[in-house]
Protein backbone atom coordinates (compact mmCIF):
# COMPACT_ATOMS: atom_id res chain seq x y z
CA UNK A 1 0.00 0.00 0.00
CA UNK A 2 1.41 3.51 -1.33
CA UNK A 3 1.91 6.18 1.69
CA UNK A 4 -0.32 9.30 1.13
CA UNK A 5 2.54 11.00 -0.35
CA UNK A 6 3.28 8.87 -2.84
CA UNK A 7 -0.78 8.65 -3.89
CA UNK A 8 -0.54 12.37 -4.25
CA UNK A 9 2.65 12.54 -5.91
CA UNK A 10 1.54 10.14 -8.45
CA UNK A 11 -2.16 11.52 -8.96
CA UNK A 12 -0.68 14.85 -9.14
CA UNK A 13 1.66 13.50 -12.03
CA UNK A 14 -1.09 11.86 -13.92
CA UNK A 15 -2.94 14.92 -13.62
CA UNK A 16 -1.13 17.94 -14.28
CA UNK A 17 1.41 15.94 -16.58
CA UNK A 18 -1.41 14.87 -18.44
CA UNK A 19 0.88 12.26 -20.38
CA UNK A 20 0.14 8.36 -20.46
CA UNK A 21 3.53 7.63 -18.50
CA UNK A 22 2.01 8.32 -15.15
CA UNK A 23 -1.53 7.42 -15.64
CA UNK A 24 -1.63 3.96 -15.93
CA UNK A 25 -2.18 3.62 -12.22
CA UNK A 26 -5.43 5.19 -12.90
CA UNK A 27 -8.65 4.96 -14.68
CA UNK A 28 -8.81 6.79 -18.07
CA UNK A 29 -11.94 8.30 -18.11
CA UNK A 30 -12.22 9.48 -14.58
CA UNK A 31 -8.63 10.49 -14.89
CA UNK A 32 -10.10 12.71 -17.24
CA UNK A 33 -12.34 14.27 -15.26
CA UNK A 34 -9.76 15.58 -13.11
CA UNK A 35 -7.80 16.18 -15.84
CA UNK A 36 -10.67 18.39 -17.73
CA UNK A 37 -11.31 19.85 -14.01
CA UNK A 38 -7.75 21.54 -14.12
CA UNK A 39 -7.22 22.66 -17.81
CA UNK A 40 -10.40 24.74 -17.14
CA UNK A 41 -9.48 25.91 -14.05
CA UNK A 42 -6.30 27.20 -15.51
CA UNK A 43 -7.41 28.16 -19.08
CA UNK A 44 -10.48 30.38 -17.52
CA UNK A 45 -8.23 31.52 -14.72
CA UNK A 46 -5.75 32.94 -17.21
CA UNK A 47 -8.61 34.22 -19.61
CA UNK A 48 -10.17 36.21 -16.81
CA UNK A 49 -6.70 38.09 -16.37
CA UNK A 50 -5.82 38.50 -19.70
CA UNK A 51 -8.71 39.16 -21.85
CA UNK A 52 -6.99 41.82 -24.44
CA UNK A 53 -3.71 39.05 -24.73
CA UNK A 54 -6.86 36.38 -25.82
CA UNK A 55 -8.06 38.16 -28.27
CA UNK A 56 -4.92 39.44 -29.53
CA UNK A 57 -4.00 35.82 -29.85
CA UNK A 58 -7.31 34.18 -30.84
CA UNK A 59 -9.41 31.73 -28.28
CA UNK A 60 -7.24 28.49 -29.97
CA UNK A 61 -3.69 29.80 -29.75
CA UNK A 62 -4.82 31.13 -26.00
CA UNK A 63 -5.78 27.76 -25.22
CA UNK A 64 -2.78 26.22 -25.84
CA UNK A 65 -0.86 29.33 -23.80
CA UNK A 66 -2.60 28.30 -21.29
CA UNK A 67 -1.76 24.86 -21.40
CA UNK A 68 2.09 25.45 -21.83
CA UNK A 69 1.51 28.01 -19.18
CA UNK A 70 0.22 25.33 -16.54
CA UNK A 71 3.25 23.12 -17.41
CA UNK A 72 5.93 25.55 -17.36
CA UNK A 73 4.53 27.38 -14.12
CA UNK A 74 2.56 25.00 -12.35
CA UNK A 75 0.10 27.29 -9.57
CA UNK A 76 1.99 27.81 -6.37
CA UNK A 77 -1.36 28.75 -4.57
CA UNK A 78 -4.50 27.91 -3.19
CA UNK A 79 -6.14 31.02 -4.21
CA UNK A 80 -6.27 31.26 -7.59
CA UNK A 81 -6.14 35.21 -7.99
CA UNK A 82 -2.17 34.52 -7.53
CA UNK A 83 -2.20 32.47 -10.40
CA UNK A 84 -0.91 33.38 -14.07
CA UNK A 85 1.74 36.49 -13.45
CA UNK A 86 4.39 34.65 -14.85
CA UNK A 87 2.54 35.19 -18.26
CA UNK A 88 4.70 37.48 -19.67
CA UNK A 89 7.18 35.53 -18.78
CA UNK A 90 6.36 32.47 -21.20
CA UNK A 91 5.11 34.77 -24.09
CA UNK A 92 8.67 36.61 -23.55
CA UNK A 93 10.24 32.92 -24.12
CA UNK A 94 8.13 32.45 -27.18
CA UNK A 95 7.75 35.88 -28.83
CA UNK A 96 10.57 37.60 -28.25
CA UNK A 97 12.10 38.52 -31.68
CA UNK A 98 9.20 38.05 -33.53
CA UNK A 99 6.68 40.12 -35.44
CA UNK A 100 4.17 39.58 -31.60
CA UNK A 101 7.27 40.81 -29.29
CA UNK A 102 4.82 43.56 -28.12
CA UNK A 103 2.72 40.37 -26.47
CA UNK A 104 4.83 39.90 -23.19
CA UNK A 105 4.45 43.71 -22.72
CA UNK A 106 0.33 43.59 -23.14
CA UNK A 107 0.96 40.98 -20.51
CA UNK A 108 2.28 43.28 -17.78
CA UNK A 109 0.14 45.83 -18.27
CA UNK A 110 -3.56 43.10 -17.98
CA UNK A 111 -1.04 41.81 -14.67
CA UNK A 112 -0.74 45.33 -13.62
CA UNK A 113 -4.76 45.61 -13.60
CA UNK A 114 -4.99 42.49 -11.76
CA UNK A 115 -2.77 43.60 -8.86
CA UNK A 116 -4.58 47.23 -8.80
CA UNK A 117 -7.92 45.83 -8.68
CA UNK A 118 -6.76 43.99 -5.26
CA UNK A 119 -4.20 45.87 -3.37
CA UNK A 120 -4.95 47.60 -0.78
CA UNK A 121 -7.20 51.01 -0.53
CA UNK A 122 -4.44 53.02 1.07
CA UNK A 123 -5.46 56.32 2.87
CA UNK A 124 -6.43 59.45 1.31
CA UNK A 125 -4.18 62.02 0.24
CA UNK A 126 -3.75 64.64 3.32
CA UNK A 127 -3.05 68.29 0.55
CA UNK A 128 -2.49 69.67 4.68
CA UNK A 129 0.28 67.55 5.25
CA UNK A 130 2.07 69.52 2.58
CA UNK A 131 1.98 72.86 4.55
CA UNK A 132 3.16 71.32 7.33
CA UNK A 133 6.66 70.67 5.63
CA UNK A 134 9.18 73.73 6.02
CA UNK A 135 9.42 75.26 2.50
CA UNK A 136 13.36 74.84 2.88
CA UNK A 137 12.56 71.47 2.63
CA UNK A 138 10.43 71.15 -0.58
CA UNK A 139 13.10 69.36 -2.22
CA UNK A 140 13.96 66.89 -0.31
CA UNK A 141 10.10 65.83 0.07
CA UNK A 142 9.71 62.23 -0.79
CA UNK A 143 5.99 61.41 -2.18
CA UNK A 144 4.06 58.07 -1.22
CA UNK A 145 1.75 56.90 -4.23
CA UNK A 146 -0.99 54.51 -3.42
CA UNK A 147 -0.93 51.12 -2.95
CA UNK A 148 -2.73 50.20 -6.18
CA UNK A 149 -0.76 52.30 -8.29
CA UNK A 150 1.99 50.53 -10.89
CA UNK A 151 3.85 52.50 -13.56
CA UNK A 152 4.94 50.00 -16.89
CA UNK A 153 6.83 51.86 -19.79
CA UNK A 154 7.22 49.38 -23.33
CA UNK A 155 8.82 49.95 -26.53
CA UNK A 156 5.32 49.58 -28.05
CA UNK A 157 2.33 51.19 -28.06
CA UNK A 158 0.64 49.24 -25.28
CA UNK A 159 -1.69 51.89 -24.41
CA UNK A 160 -3.37 52.06 -28.01
CA UNK A 161 -3.44 48.32 -28.02
CA UNK A 162 -4.94 47.59 -24.52
CA UNK A 163 -7.20 50.89 -25.05
CA UNK A 164 -8.63 49.45 -28.80
CA UNK A 165 -9.20 46.15 -27.26
CA UNK A 166 -11.75 47.60 -25.05
CA UNK A 167 -14.59 48.06 -27.66
CA UNK A 168 -16.04 45.58 -28.86
CA UNK A 169 -15.06 46.47 -32.89
CA UNK A 170 -11.37 46.47 -32.52
CA UNK A 171 -9.51 49.31 -34.82
CA UNK A 172 -6.12 48.39 -36.09
CA UNK A 173 -3.43 49.79 -34.04
CA UNK A 174 -0.19 50.57 -35.69
CA UNK A 175 3.24 49.30 -33.72
CA UNK A 176 4.70 52.83 -35.35
CA UNK A 177 2.92 54.34 -32.39
CA UNK A 178 6.46 53.18 -30.47
CA UNK A 179 6.67 52.95 -26.95
CA UNK A 180 4.17 54.49 -24.61
CA UNK A 181 4.31 55.04 -20.67
CA UNK A 182 1.52 53.56 -18.78
CA UNK A 183 0.32 54.70 -15.27
CA UNK A 184 -2.09 52.02 -14.03
CA UNK A 185 -4.49 53.23 -10.76
CA UNK A 186 -7.73 52.02 -8.74
CA UNK A 187 -10.14 54.90 -7.89
CA UNK A 188 -14.09 53.84 -8.68
CA UNK A 189 -12.57 50.93 -10.86
CA UNK A 190 -9.03 50.22 -12.22
CA UNK A 191 -7.86 52.42 -14.59
CA UNK A 192 -5.47 52.68 -17.38
CA UNK A 193 -3.57 56.34 -18.50
CA UNK A 194 -1.19 56.77 -20.94
CA UNK A 195 1.88 59.00 -19.51
CA UNK A 196 4.31 61.78 -21.25
CA UNK A 197 7.80 60.55 -20.82
CA UNK A 198 8.72 63.26 -18.18
CA UNK A 199 5.76 62.44 -15.68
CA UNK A 200 6.01 58.74 -16.66
CA UNK A 201 9.92 59.37 -15.31
CA UNK A 202 9.11 61.73 -12.76
CA UNK A 203 6.88 59.43 -11.29
CA UNK A 204 8.62 56.27 -11.50
CA UNK A 205 11.77 58.00 -9.53
CA UNK A 206 8.58 59.13 -6.85
CA UNK A 207 7.47 55.63 -6.49
CA UNK A 208 10.97 54.33 -5.89
CA UNK A 209 11.59 56.53 -3.14
CA UNK A 210 13.82 59.18 -4.51
CA UNK A 211 13.53 62.71 -3.27
CA UNK A 212 11.26 65.56 -5.08
CA UNK A 213 14.13 67.34 -6.65
CA UNK A 214 15.81 64.45 -7.60
CA UNK A 215 12.73 62.69 -9.51
CA UNK A 216 11.94 66.69 -11.44
CA UNK A 217 15.66 66.10 -12.44
CA UNK A 218 14.85 62.18 -13.43
CA UNK A 219 11.66 63.75 -15.56
CA UNK A 220 13.47 66.72 -16.99
CA UNK A 221 16.66 64.05 -17.87
CA UNK A 222 13.33 62.41 -20.22
CA UNK A 223 11.96 65.30 -21.88
CA UNK A 224 12.77 68.52 -21.98
CA UNK A 225 9.98 70.71 -22.00
CA UNK A 226 9.30 68.70 -18.21
CA UNK A 227 6.94 70.75 -15.90
CA UNK A 228 7.06 70.09 -12.52
CA UNK A 229 3.66 71.66 -11.34
CA UNK A 230 2.36 69.87 -14.33
CA UNK A 231 2.88 66.71 -13.47
CA UNK A 232 2.30 66.99 -9.84
CA UNK A 233 -1.08 68.05 -11.14
CA UNK A 234 -1.79 65.56 -13.65
CA UNK A 235 -0.50 62.96 -10.31
CA UNK A 236 -2.72 64.51 -7.89
CA UNK A 237 -5.65 64.83 -10.28
CA UNK A 238 -5.45 61.04 -11.31
CA UNK A 239 -5.30 60.34 -7.20
CA UNK A 240 -2.14 58.78 -7.72
CA UNK A 241 -0.31 60.20 -4.41
CA UNK A 242 -1.37 58.96 -0.69
CA UNK A 243 1.29 60.89 1.61
CA UNK A 244 4.66 62.44 1.78
CA UNK A 245 7.28 62.15 4.44
CA UNK A 246 10.44 63.22 4.93
CA UNK A 247 13.31 60.99 5.59
CA UNK A 248 13.91 60.47 9.79
CA UNK A 249 17.32 61.80 9.71
CA UNK A 250 16.31 64.65 7.53
CA UNK A 251 13.45 65.78 10.35
CA UNK A 252 16.61 66.16 13.09
CA UNK B 1 -1.67 36.14 21.46
CA UNK B 2 -5.43 35.10 20.65
CA UNK B 3 -7.62 37.50 22.51
CA UNK B 4 -10.00 34.74 22.54
CA UNK B 5 -9.12 30.92 23.76
CA UNK B 6 -10.90 28.48 20.74
CA UNK B 7 -14.36 27.89 20.96
CA UNK B 8 -15.23 24.65 19.23
CA UNK B 9 -19.06 25.49 18.46
CA UNK B 10 -19.92 28.29 15.74
CA UNK B 11 -19.69 31.99 17.31
CA UNK B 12 -22.63 33.55 15.74
CA UNK B 13 -25.55 32.11 15.80
CA UNK B 14 -27.05 30.49 12.44
CA UNK B 15 -30.17 30.27 10.80
CA UNK B 16 -31.13 26.89 10.55
CA UNK B 17 -32.91 27.78 7.04
CA UNK B 18 -31.81 27.41 3.29
CA UNK B 19 -29.48 30.13 1.96
CA UNK B 20 -27.35 30.61 -1.20
CA UNK B 21 -24.40 31.01 -2.34
CA UNK B 22 -23.54 34.66 -2.88
CA UNK B 23 -22.22 35.54 -6.80
CA UNK B 24 -21.67 39.24 -7.89
CA UNK B 25 -24.27 38.42 -10.89
CA UNK B 26 -26.96 38.74 -7.69
CA UNK B 27 -25.56 41.43 -6.26
CA UNK B 28 -27.60 44.28 -6.90
CA UNK B 29 -30.62 42.66 -6.71
CA UNK B 30 -29.72 41.09 -2.52
CA UNK B 31 -28.74 44.60 -1.87
CA UNK B 32 -31.56 46.31 -3.13
CA UNK B 33 -34.97 44.97 -1.67
CA UNK B 34 -35.84 43.01 1.48
CA UNK B 35 -33.41 39.68 2.04
CA UNK B 36 -35.38 37.01 0.04
CA UNK B 37 -33.03 34.54 1.65
CA UNK B 38 -31.58 34.37 5.26
CA UNK B 39 -28.23 34.17 4.76
CA UNK B 40 -25.61 33.78 2.07
CA UNK B 41 -22.29 31.84 1.43
CA UNK B 42 -19.05 33.13 -0.13
CA UNK B 43 -15.86 31.38 -1.12
CA UNK B 44 -13.32 32.35 1.03
CA UNK B 45 -10.35 32.88 -1.10
CA UNK B 46 -12.55 35.69 -3.37
CA UNK B 47 -11.71 38.05 -0.52
CA UNK B 48 -8.25 37.20 -0.13
CA UNK B 49 -7.49 41.23 -1.65
CA UNK B 50 -5.95 43.74 0.08
CA UNK B 51 -8.39 46.22 -0.14
CA UNK B 52 -10.84 46.68 -3.83
CA UNK B 53 -14.37 46.39 -4.80
CA UNK B 54 -14.67 42.43 -3.78
CA UNK B 55 -13.79 43.83 -0.04
CA UNK B 56 -16.12 46.78 -0.52
CA UNK B 57 -19.52 44.60 -1.23
CA UNK B 58 -18.85 41.86 1.00
CA UNK B 59 -18.84 44.91 3.77
CA UNK B 60 -22.01 45.43 2.24
CA UNK B 61 -23.57 42.12 2.55
CA UNK B 62 -22.56 41.70 5.81
CA UNK B 63 -24.30 44.68 7.24
CA UNK B 64 -27.45 42.96 5.95
CA UNK B 65 -26.90 38.90 6.10
CA UNK B 66 -25.15 36.41 7.84
CA UNK B 67 -22.58 34.95 5.97
CA UNK B 68 -20.37 32.16 6.28
CA UNK B 69 -16.95 31.40 4.85
CA UNK B 70 -16.72 28.19 2.57
CA UNK B 71 -13.01 28.06 1.32
CA UNK B 72 -11.76 25.50 -0.91
CA UNK B 73 -7.88 26.43 -1.51
CA UNK B 74 -6.63 25.61 2.08
CA UNK B 75 -5.25 21.72 1.27
CA UNK B 76 -6.07 19.99 4.43
CA UNK B 77 -5.50 16.68 3.35
CA UNK B 78 -2.18 17.46 1.45
CA UNK B 79 1.42 16.51 2.96
CA UNK B 80 3.21 19.68 2.33
CA UNK B 81 2.91 21.88 5.29
CA UNK B 82 -0.22 23.67 5.84
CA UNK B 83 0.13 27.20 4.34
CA UNK B 84 0.86 29.36 6.82
CA UNK B 85 0.28 32.70 4.83
CA UNK B 86 -3.34 31.49 3.47
CA UNK B 87 -4.51 30.56 6.95
CA UNK B 88 -3.30 33.96 8.21
CA UNK B 89 -5.70 35.49 5.44
CA UNK B 90 -8.57 33.61 6.13
CA UNK B 91 -8.18 34.24 10.24
CA UNK B 92 -8.32 37.65 8.60
CA UNK B 93 -11.10 37.85 7.09
CA UNK B 94 -12.82 35.78 10.14
CA UNK B 95 -12.06 38.46 12.38
CA UNK B 96 -13.06 41.56 10.45
CA UNK B 97 -16.73 39.66 9.09
CA UNK B 98 -17.84 37.28 11.96
CA UNK B 99 -18.68 34.86 9.93
CA UNK B 100 -21.32 32.30 11.55
CA UNK B 101 -19.71 28.82 9.77
CA UNK B 102 -16.39 28.41 8.31
CA UNK B 103 -16.15 25.05 6.38
CA UNK B 104 -13.59 23.76 4.23
CA UNK B 105 -13.20 20.54 2.68
CA UNK B 106 -11.56 17.14 3.81
CA UNK B 107 -9.70 16.72 0.70
CA UNK B 108 -5.97 17.75 -0.49
CA UNK B 109 -5.23 19.65 -3.28
CA UNK B 110 -1.36 19.75 -4.16
CA UNK B 111 1.66 18.51 -3.03
CA UNK B 112 5.60 19.67 -3.80
CA UNK B 113 3.97 23.41 -3.65
CA UNK B 114 2.26 22.47 -6.87
CA UNK B 115 -1.86 23.02 -7.11
CA UNK B 116 -4.16 21.28 -8.88
CA UNK B 117 -6.55 24.15 -7.30
CA UNK B 118 -9.39 21.08 -7.02
CA UNK B 119 -10.92 19.32 -4.79
CA UNK B 120 -9.20 15.45 -4.44
CA UNK B 121 -10.06 12.74 -2.60
CA UNK B 122 -9.03 10.96 0.48
CA UNK B 123 -8.56 7.60 1.39
CA UNK B 124 -10.35 6.76 4.61
CA UNK B 125 -7.09 4.98 6.12
CA UNK B 126 -5.27 5.01 9.87
CA UNK B 127 -2.61 7.37 8.26
CA UNK B 128 -4.78 10.16 6.38
CA UNK B 129 -6.74 10.44 9.71
CA UNK B 130 -3.75 10.86 11.82
CA UNK B 131 -2.82 13.77 9.78
CA UNK B 132 -5.87 14.90 8.89
CA UNK B 133 -6.24 15.23 12.87
CA UNK B 134 -2.75 17.12 12.92
CA UNK B 135 -3.90 19.34 10.32
CA UNK B 136 -7.51 20.38 11.71
CA UNK B 137 -6.26 20.73 14.69
CA UNK B 138 -3.40 23.27 13.68
CA UNK B 139 -6.15 25.05 11.57
CA UNK B 140 -8.47 25.72 14.21
CA UNK B 141 -6.04 26.43 17.00
CA UNK B 142 -4.95 29.84 13.91
CA UNK B 143 -8.68 30.58 13.67
CA UNK B 144 -9.37 30.63 17.21
CA UNK B 145 -12.69 28.50 15.83
CA UNK B 146 -14.36 25.43 15.19
CA UNK B 147 -14.39 24.86 11.00
CA UNK B 148 -16.87 22.32 9.20
CA UNK B 149 -14.95 19.77 7.13
CA UNK B 150 -17.14 18.86 3.47
CA UNK B 151 -17.48 15.17 1.25
CA UNK B 152 -16.14 15.97 -1.61
CA UNK B 153 -17.38 14.27 -4.73
CA UNK B 154 -15.01 11.48 -6.25
CA UNK B 155 -14.04 10.06 -9.47
CA UNK B 156 -10.99 8.44 -9.06
CA UNK B 157 -10.06 6.17 -6.04
CA UNK B 158 -6.69 6.79 -4.88
CA UNK B 159 -6.26 4.20 -2.05
CA UNK B 160 -7.80 1.42 -0.73
CA UNK B 161 -10.54 2.37 2.36
CA UNK B 162 -9.85 1.31 5.66
CA UNK B 163 -12.64 1.93 7.34
CA UNK B 164 -15.83 3.85 5.98
CA UNK B 165 -15.87 7.10 5.35
CA UNK B 166 -18.72 8.03 7.85
CA UNK B 167 -16.39 6.30 10.38
CA UNK B 168 -13.50 8.65 9.30
CA UNK B 169 -15.57 11.78 9.37
CA UNK B 170 -16.90 10.26 13.08
CA UNK B 171 -13.60 9.95 14.44
CA UNK B 172 -12.12 13.12 13.02
CA UNK B 173 -15.29 14.63 14.83
CA UNK B 174 -14.56 13.13 18.07
CA UNK B 175 -10.59 13.76 18.36
CA UNK B 176 -10.61 17.32 16.93
CA UNK B 177 -14.15 19.10 17.58
CA UNK B 178 -14.39 19.65 14.24
CA UNK B 179 -18.01 19.71 11.90
CA UNK B 180 -19.32 18.42 9.56
CA UNK B 181 -20.69 19.71 6.21
CA UNK B 182 -22.68 17.45 4.41
CA UNK B 183 -22.96 17.81 0.57
CA UNK B 184 -25.85 15.71 0.19
CA UNK B 185 -24.93 16.03 -3.93
CA UNK B 186 -21.32 14.67 -3.59
CA UNK B 187 -22.44 11.83 -1.58
CA UNK B 188 -24.95 10.76 -4.34
CA UNK B 189 -22.21 11.61 -6.73
CA UNK B 190 -20.14 9.12 -5.16
CA UNK B 191 -22.87 6.51 -5.19
CA UNK B 192 -23.37 6.98 -8.88
CA UNK B 193 -19.72 6.90 -9.63
CA UNK B 194 -18.08 4.19 -7.16
CA UNK B 195 -21.90 2.44 -5.64
CA UNK B 196 -20.88 3.80 -1.89
CA UNK B 197 -24.38 3.97 -0.97
CA UNK B 198 -25.18 7.75 -0.16
CA UNK B 199 -27.69 7.05 2.42
CA UNK B 200 -25.71 4.97 4.82
CA UNK B 201 -23.13 7.44 4.58
CA UNK B 202 -25.63 9.94 5.99
CA UNK B 203 -27.46 7.22 8.30
CA UNK B 204 -23.41 6.77 9.78
CA UNK B 205 -22.25 10.08 10.28
CA UNK B 206 -22.76 11.55 14.03
CA UNK B 207 -25.75 13.51 14.24
CA UNK B 208 -24.92 15.95 16.65
CA UNK B 209 -21.76 17.24 14.69
CA UNK B 210 -23.41 18.10 11.02
CA UNK B 211 -23.87 22.13 11.05
CA UNK B 212 -24.29 22.47 7.35
CA UNK B 213 -25.60 20.91 4.54
CA UNK B 214 -25.03 21.30 0.62
CA UNK B 215 -27.36 21.09 -2.35
CA UNK B 216 -26.11 21.26 -5.80
CA UNK B 217 -26.77 20.14 -9.02
CA UNK B 218 -24.82 17.90 -11.43
CA UNK B 219 -23.85 16.92 -15.11
CA UNK B 220 -23.40 13.20 -16.31
CA UNK B 221 -20.52 13.20 -18.41
CA UNK B 222 -19.49 10.63 -20.72
CA UNK B 223 -15.96 9.52 -21.53
CA UNK B 224 -15.59 7.47 -24.68
CA UNK B 225 -18.65 5.50 -23.67
CA UNK B 226 -18.04 5.19 -19.46
CA UNK B 227 -20.16 7.67 -17.45
CA UNK B 228 -19.24 9.60 -14.78
CA UNK B 229 -21.51 12.18 -12.79
CA UNK B 230 -19.45 15.23 -12.58
CA UNK B 231 -20.47 17.57 -9.23
CA UNK B 232 -20.46 20.74 -11.97
CA UNK B 233 -23.11 23.07 -9.67
CA UNK B 234 -24.79 24.53 -12.53
CA UNK B 235 -28.29 23.00 -12.54
CA UNK B 236 -30.98 22.18 -10.57
CA UNK B 237 -30.94 20.01 -7.42
CA UNK B 238 -32.30 16.34 -8.96
CA UNK B 239 -34.88 14.15 -7.68
CA UNK B 240 -32.61 11.69 -6.31
CA UNK B 241 -30.75 14.09 -3.68
CA UNK B 242 -33.89 15.52 -2.91
CA UNK B 243 -34.88 12.27 -1.02
CA UNK B 244 -31.30 12.17 0.30
CA UNK B 245 -32.31 15.50 1.82
CA UNK B 246 -35.36 14.22 3.10
CA UNK B 247 -32.97 11.53 4.58
CA UNK B 248 -31.22 14.30 6.53
CA UNK B 249 -33.73 16.41 7.66
CA UNK B 250 -35.29 13.32 9.82
CA UNK B 251 -31.76 12.14 11.15
CA UNK B 252 -29.87 15.44 11.48
CA UNK B 253 -33.35 17.86 12.22
CA UNK B 254 -32.84 21.59 11.27
CA UNK B 255 -29.42 22.43 9.72
CA UNK B 256 -28.34 25.52 7.88
CA UNK B 257 -28.71 24.44 3.73
CA UNK B 258 -27.38 25.85 1.45
CA UNK B 259 -28.30 26.03 -2.26
CA UNK B 260 -24.78 26.06 -4.41
CA UNK B 261 -24.56 27.15 -7.60
CA UNK B 262 -21.46 28.27 -9.86
CA UNK B 263 -22.04 28.25 -13.08
CA UNK B 264 -24.43 28.82 -16.01
CA UNK B 265 -26.00 30.96 -13.18
CA UNK B 266 -30.08 31.19 -13.05
CA UNK B 267 -32.13 34.28 -11.61
CA UNK B 268 -31.60 34.76 -8.07
CA UNK B 269 -35.66 33.13 -8.13
CA UNK B 270 -34.83 30.45 -9.23
CA UNK B 271 -31.71 29.60 -6.60
CA UNK B 272 -34.29 31.47 -4.02
CA UNK B 273 -37.31 28.37 -5.16
CA UNK B 274 -34.87 25.81 -4.08
CA UNK B 275 -33.98 27.13 -1.22
CA UNK B 276 -37.87 27.66 -0.72
CA UNK B 277 -38.02 23.68 -1.12
CA UNK B 278 -35.36 23.02 1.52
CA UNK B 279 -36.97 25.03 3.87
CA UNK B 280 -40.48 23.12 3.32
CA UNK B 281 -38.37 19.93 3.49
CA UNK B 282 -37.11 20.81 6.89
CA UNK B 283 -39.94 21.83 8.29
CA UNK B 284 -41.89 18.69 6.91
CA UNK B 285 -39.44 16.74 8.75
CA UNK B 286 -39.70 18.18 11.98
CA UNK B 287 -44.00 17.70 11.51
CA UNK B 288 -42.74 13.85 11.13
CA UNK B 289 -40.11 13.77 14.32
CA UNK B 290 -42.70 15.20 16.53
CA UNK B 291 -45.65 13.24 15.33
Amino acid sequence: MPSLRELQQTAYRAIARDDDSHAAAFDAARLAVYRNNARETFHKTLAVTYPVVRRLVGEMCFRGLARSYSTEFPSRSGDLARYGAELPTLLDIQYRDTPFAYLADVARLEWACAEAETAADGLPFDLLALERVPRDDSDRLRFLLRPPVRLLSSRFPIFAIWEAHQQNEVEPVSLGLGAEHVLVTRRRGVEVFKLDAGTFAFARSLADGERLADAAAAGEAAAADFALDDALKILVRLDVLSGVRLPADELE
Amino acid sequence: MRANPPTRRPGAPVPALAGIGLRSAHLAELLAGPPPVPWLEVHSENYFAAGGAALESLTRIRATYPVSFHGVGLSLGSVDPLDRAHLRKLAELVRRYEPMLVSEHLSWSSIGGRFLNDLLPLPATREALEHLVLRVDEAQEHLGRQILLENVSSYLVLGADEMPQACFFAELVQRTGCGILLDVNNAYVNECNHGASAAEFIRNLPPQAVHEIHLAGHTIHDYDGERVVVDTHDTLVCDAVWSLYELAAARFGRVPTLIEWDSELPALDVLVGEARRADYIMTEARHALAA
